[in-house]
């Protein structure tokens, strides 16, 4: 006897047609689902979406049917593949026995016979295994470990049960089937023939008959309910993750860069106005959708560094929120500061560190909702004293501190004392550096400029400064909001650099090396960018400066921000550092790369002060001192502020030195 | 000569006489009060070289500002005066204000200098930030300026002729309702005269208490940088001076154990002078301030007070 | 619905003013123009008042050279109209003098006005005479020093802070008020904003358009000179024995402290 499915095969006669009779209301009331929800998103146009899903389809395929960025987590990896896998095998397997049964029967062939069909069983009862194993992971996680940013709702424990119990009853039916209708090829179903022999075997065949029946249909209306209910549930991310991934993924701009919602240089002054969002009903379709897929998974906030320092931010939270004002009653168009659903201070705590984004594993972008709605704030005006300040002294001064920019002019004769001349007298000069406020108006920060000219001269690199020439990049204006004055700063600049023919320009803040490297493409000035990890890592490779005495001390590094997880420079900084420590001296901390964990000044809050229990700067600086480094090694003078002020507040000031990697690298280069 | 001279209180008045009796030395200096001044406060402003004391309904007083410089302008009037010398309170600063427009006179307020030169009066005031001294003509008579003069011993000396009188004013009213005292003293940072402010160098929160006795014994507020208030909460998050706290510009800032991290820096610049005591020689505070003092605070800060206890009693 | 006149005074900002390195007078002509902060509340409080209660903003400034920029950002903030009068002889203007001007403008352009609002004192000059002159002038009552206002009934009712606590005070309109920096925080107008208020009406009047002479202008309390009081850090570092440095630490601080006490 050849083996083969035997579909409806302890069923009554005619329960085939019953069957799609009864699935007919929950496939309607699917299909209903399907269109309120992407009513309700905003989606107008079917042509529209469906052709923003076809040109994202690679992106669709690579993170959505391949898992990338959810199994970058291991436990939830993990327990999502298992549950992911195994309900596509056995909606792959319900399939073929439509298939088998429906349309291949009625031609009078099969399908599911044979080897071919003892593989299928077998691969079944596998995969249904790991649906089940993936479910007790989830049951692990929520309901025992309670994860801390697990949230429980109702919905979530009944989707649960209902997986667990189509899961559970497949198993059965096939147990009671093997143990009514004994077959020989019965251990290709493993997990059922087990079942078969120790539990159903012993039961009467009548009662088991009627028991199987009983089963079939529940097993049959659970699954079909919860089809039915998948675009009104948690479960409808199946398709909603899918959807935001192909339509706005291959729109998303890489990470660091804001966009450019018009140029102030070509603006109709009659134009309404309008910048951000205070209401859902501002938002696109493609935005909501983005929030929409959201899956509560809470991965963005786990990686917030402004919530883990106890500020009101949660990205999570924001999406959230957002979310449901999406599907409340006249949500959409309340106000989202006045009807209090968020809160000024949570928009206001974000260090756009970009990590809410990096951690999302279905792309959405929480970080730019938030800066959306700083937008909208900022255009109406009403800051707090801090903010005000930091704008109007950009306009006034040109640097966010206020500092009168006149001050500039004798650092600038330090430097030239030590051989950086100004464009001005060496207009031949390959490379311009470009010091930056902080590096200029700080004394903490002006031994990192002088260590990275005594490093350039040194390598007898052909660069000038600009000196007066020098003013804000805009950067701290355009993270709060404030395009306007940002686009005034940055045309100013990129007039700066096209009159003066500068091409390749070298900074030591990873704010300016953004700024320049991304946000100043849209107003047409393409750089060579260069952070100072770089030049100093590329003076190394060639030999052009040789450390001669490596430091006796052992070293970390903190990848900031702005040049790591946003512009994938990791490497550089680690060989200026490893250069300069002696051989096992440098150490890497717990959270590295794109991991990395803000000190709390991106973003413009190093600007103004935000409600919190603790600072990000302590909470790294701890894991710094973790590592039982001597010296913490950084990129940034911001990061360098912060962790001074860090270390003032831990006392930690004597056991963990704070060093700008030009200043390693400077020392190391010494005889001593 | 004549003068008038007007203070809130009898010895702001007394303070007002004194001074001018050092300065322009009027002939004759009238004083104006709304309430009875006792036998002692008599003495006080005669010492001071008040000749005669009117003495005004309170209702003049009580009625607001445009009625009590209807009062003042009438008396200056009648006693043809060449200056009117209101104590700058800042109820004198706004009676001194609408006294001089009622009599269409030169006005200068918040003077730190009265002098004579020639028919006119010269004073000195500190404009455009504080950093800056401006010296005025006062052609006009009469005159009308607001100065709080620094307070002086006064010998008490007779009693000026004391003189009633009513003057009816139907002058805008404002109407006085209730006067709330502040809870807690009210830290004013950014109109300080001196502030006192930690840092860092201070291990422990009880040890603060040698900065506010220091404050206390030279009249200073307490102020400080961002980690004893924002991290620490050691004290108050308004009395963090710094980019994310207040600006403060006293005319003297005395930094204890403060390094001079830049945000920092750009809330004490504009300090008129500043004294650092600080371990570390190369902290940046060494150049943002007139006098730094390689020291540990908690060696000196304890012999500092008592020397100061001492200086300042005698 | 009361309407509000707000007097707004640019100044040159005093926090970058650097003094001339011999004559060590100011170097005004180097310096830039920011409105007064203080008016700057007192525009901020009127548009607060527009808020709850309607009416009109109006927007008054008057000096020698008033930059058309700077009340574009009042205007940006939220004014509707401005009335700004531009003449040479204001350089010299005293309290008297600005009082004059500004009265003249409110009586020539703006006939009906329920409150004045003006800073209680201005960045360069800070006399605190401004209010108290306008209100003598429209005989009317003023209140100074305000850090909270509540307008209604014809009146208003006035916290304001003086040396020994917050009296509460109140008064009909028409009054004058002047505010400090506590109470509120001005918004700060975007850029994107202060392009748009291009379109709102900005007056540009003359002395001769508000009846006036420039012998009506003329200060009655002449500055004669300014001169800075000090130019730079004296960075003077003492080290040695502790005894010795607190003694000295005591000196330094009494004569710095002088007789403020």
């Amino acid at each position: 006897m050849e083996p083969v499915r035997e579909t409806y095969g302890l069923m009554p006669e005619g329960t085939d047609v019953l069957m799609y009779l009864v699935l007919i209301p929950f496939a309607l009331v699917f299909v209903y689902g399907v269109f309120y929800r992407l009513r309700t998103i905003g989606v107008r146009s079917f042509r529209e979406l469906v052709s923003n899903i076809v040109s994202g389809l690679p992106e669709m395929a690579r993170y959505g049917l391949l898992q990338r960025k959810v199994v970058g987590e291991k436990l939830a990896g993990a327990m999502h593949l298992l549950i992911y896998s195994g309900m596509i095998a056995l909606f792959i397997g319900t399939t073929l026995v439509f298939i088998d049964y429906d349309i291949l029967r009625l031609l009078g062939l099969r399908m599911l016979r044979g080897d071919f069909y003892l593989l299928y069983e077998f691969v079944l009862d596998v995969m249904g295994l790991a649906l089940l194993g993936g479910l007790s992971l989830l049951f692990y996680r929520r309901f025992i470990k309670h994860e801390e940013r697990l949230r429980n709702r109702t919905e979530y424990a009944m989707v649960l049960a209902g997986l667990l119990f189509i899961g559970v009853s497949g198993y059965v039916l096939e147990g009671v089937r093997l143990a009514l209708e004994p077959r020989p090829w019965g251990d290709w179903s493993f997990v059922g023939q087990s079942l078969s022999k120790a539990v159903f075997s012993s039961f009467p065949a009548p009662f088991l008959t009627t028991f199987y029946q009983g089963m079939w249909w529940s097993h049959a209306v659970v699954a079909f309910a919860m089809v039915a209910l998948l675009p009104y549930s948690s479960l409808g991310h199946l398709f909603s993750t899918l959807l935001n991934i192909a339509v706005n993924a291959p729109k998303q701009l890489p990470l660091g860069k804001m966009n450019t919602p018009f140029r102030i240089d070509e603006l109709d002054p009659t134009a309404e106005i309008k910048l951000g969002f205070r209401t859902i009903a501002e938002l696109s379709w493609m935005q909501k959708l983005g929030l929409d897929a959201c899956t509560d998974c809470g991965r963005c906030e786990a990686a917030c560094p402004a919530y883990a320092a106890g500020t009101p931010l949660s990205p999570r939270d924001i999406v959230q929120k957002l979310k449901k004002a999406i599907w409340s009653e006249n949500g959409g168009d309340r106000d989202v500061f006045a009807s209090g659903l968020i809160d000024e201070e949570e928009v206001w705590a974000c260090t756009t560190c970009s990590a809410c984004i990096e951690a999302c594993p279905v792309l959405i972008r929480p970080m730019d909702y938030i800066v959306e709605m700083r937008r909208a704030l900022t255009l109406e005006g009403k800051l707090d004293k801090r903010k005000t300040a930091m704008l109007t002294n950009l306009s006034r001064y040109g640097n966010p501190y206020g500092f009168d920019p006149s001050e500039k002019q004798k650092f600038f004769q330090e430097l030239a004392a030590m051989g950086a001349k100004t464009l001005d007298e060496n207009p031949d000069a390959e490379y311009v550096y470009w010091v930056g406020c902080a590096s200029i108006y700080d004394s903490r920060g002006r031994e990192i400029a002088k260590n990275l000219v005594k490093i350039l001269v040194k390598a007898n690199l052909s660069f000038a400064v600009l000196g007066d020439g020098e003013t804000c990049t805009g950067d701290p204006a355009r993270r709060i909001g404030e395009e306007g004055r940002f686009q005034e700063l940055a045309l100013q600049n990129v007039e700066t650099f096209k009159t003066r023919g500068i091409r390749k320009i070298i900074v030591n803040c990873p704010h300016c090396f953004n700024t320049f490297k991304k946000e100043y493409r849209d107003f047409g000035l393409q750089l060579e960018v260069l952070h100072h990890s770089q030049i100093i890592g590329e003076l190394l490779r060639t030999g052009r400066i040789k450390p001669v005495r490596p430091l006796a001390e052992k070293i970390t590094l903190h990848d900031s921000c702005y040049v790591g997880r946003i512009n994938d420079e990791f490497d550089a900084p680690r060989l200026a550092v490893k250069s300069a420590a002696r051989p096992g001296g440098f150490v890497e901390m717990r959270r590295v790369g794109r991991n990395s964990f803000c000190c709390g000044a991106g973003g413009s809050t190093y600007w103004y002060e935000v409600k919190r229990r603790d600072r990000e700067s302590v909470i790294r600086l701890r894991e710094a001192l973790d590592t039982g480094a001597d010296v913490l090694a950084l990129e940034c003078p911001f990061c360098m502020q912060m962790f001074a002020d860090a270390a003032r507040i831990t006392g930690a000031e004597q056991k963990l030195k704070l060093k700008d990697i030009a200043e390693i690298v400077a020392e190391s280069l010494e005889p001593s | 000569m004549k003068a008038l001279v007007f203070g809130e209180k009898p010895e702001q008045t007394a303070s007002l006489a004194a001074y001018l009796s050092k300065s322009i030395q009027p002939e004759t200096t009238y004083a104006a009060a709304f309430t009875e001044y006792s036998p002692t406060e008599l003495e006080t402003v005669g010492g001071a070289g008040v000749k005669k004391i009117y003495v005004l309904p309170d209702k003049n007083w009580h009625a607001g500002p445009a009625s009590t410089a209807h009062a003042l302008s009438e008396l200056a009037k009648q006693n043809g005066v060449d200056i009117v010398v209101v104590y700058a309170s800042k109820k004198g600063n706004e009676i001194a204000a609408r006294t001089a427009q009622r009599l269409d006179a030169s006005y200068a307020s918040e003077v730190i200098s009265v002098e004579r030169s020639g028919d006119a009066f010269l004073v000195k005031r500190l404009v455009l930030g504080g950093g800056y001294v401006a010296s005025l003509l006062l052609r006009h008579r009469p005159s009308v300026v607001s100065i709080k003069p620094a307070s002086e011993n006064i010998v008490p000396g007779d009693k000026p002729v004391v003189e009633r009188l009513n003057i009816v004013s139907d002058a805008p009213e404002v109407k006085f309702l209730e006067s709330i005292k502040p809870e807690k003293a009210h830290v004013d940072l950014e109109k300080a005269g001196v502030v006192v402010a930690v840092g860092r160098g201070f291990k422990k929160k009880e040890d603060l208490a040698m900065a506010e006795e220091l404050a206390r014994i030279i009249g200073a507020e307490v102020g400080c940088s961002r980690p004893i208030s924002g991290d620490l909460k050691w004290l108050e998050e308004e009395r963090h001076i710094g980019l994310s706290g207040k600006r403060v510009r006293p005319s003297l800032y005395i930094a204890l154990g403060i390094s001079g991290q830049v945000q920092h820096l750009v809330g004490m610049r504009d300090s008129k002078t500043v004294i650092a005591v600080n371990t570390d020689p190369n902290a940046p505070m060494a150049i943002e301030s007139d006098y730094f003092f390689v020291a540990d605070l908690y060696k000196i800060l304890p012999i500092t007070i008592e020397s100061l206890k001492k200086k300042l009693v005698s | 619905m009361p309407d509000v006149v707000v007097c707004v005074k640019q100044t040159v900002d005093v926090y970058q003013l650097k003094p001339h390195p011999e004559t060590l007078a100011p170097q005004i002509g180097q310096a830039q123009w920011k409105n007064s902060d203080f008016d700057l509340n007192a525009l901020e409080e009127a548009l607060r008042i527009r808020e709850k209660h309607g009416g009109k903003v109006y927007v008054v400034s008057a000096g020698h050279d008033v930059k058309p920029l700077l009340v574009r950002e009042c205007l940006a903030m939220g004014a509707d109209e401005a009335f700004v009068l531009s003449d040479p002889s204001l350089e010299k203007a005293d309290g008297s003098a600005t009082a004059k001007v500004l009265s003249s403008i409110i009586k020539a352009k703006i006939p009906r006005w329920d409150l004045i609002l003006c800073g209680e004192a201005s960045l360069d000059q800070n006399s605190y005479q401004t209010g108290p002159r306008l209100a003598e002038i429209f005989n009317v009552p003023h209140v100074s020093y305000v850090t909270k206002l509540e307008v209604g009934g014809g009146g208003i009712k006035a916290w304001r802070a003086v040396e020994d606590g917050v009296e509460v005070v109140s008064c009909n309109l028409p009054a004058v008020v002047t505010v400090g920096l506590e109470i509120n925080t001005p918004r700060l107008p975007s850029l994107l904003m202060i392009r748009a208020a291009q379109r709102k009406p900005l007056n540009e009047l003359k002395l001769s358009d508000v009846g006036l002479t420039s012998n009506d202008v003329m200060p009655k309390a002449e500055t004669v000179e300014i001169k800075a009081l000090k130019t730079e850090r004296k960075k003077q570092k003492f080290e040695g024995k502790p005894e010795e440095l607190a003694e000295r630490l005591a000196e330094l601080i009494i004569s710095n402290v002088g007789g403020r006490r």
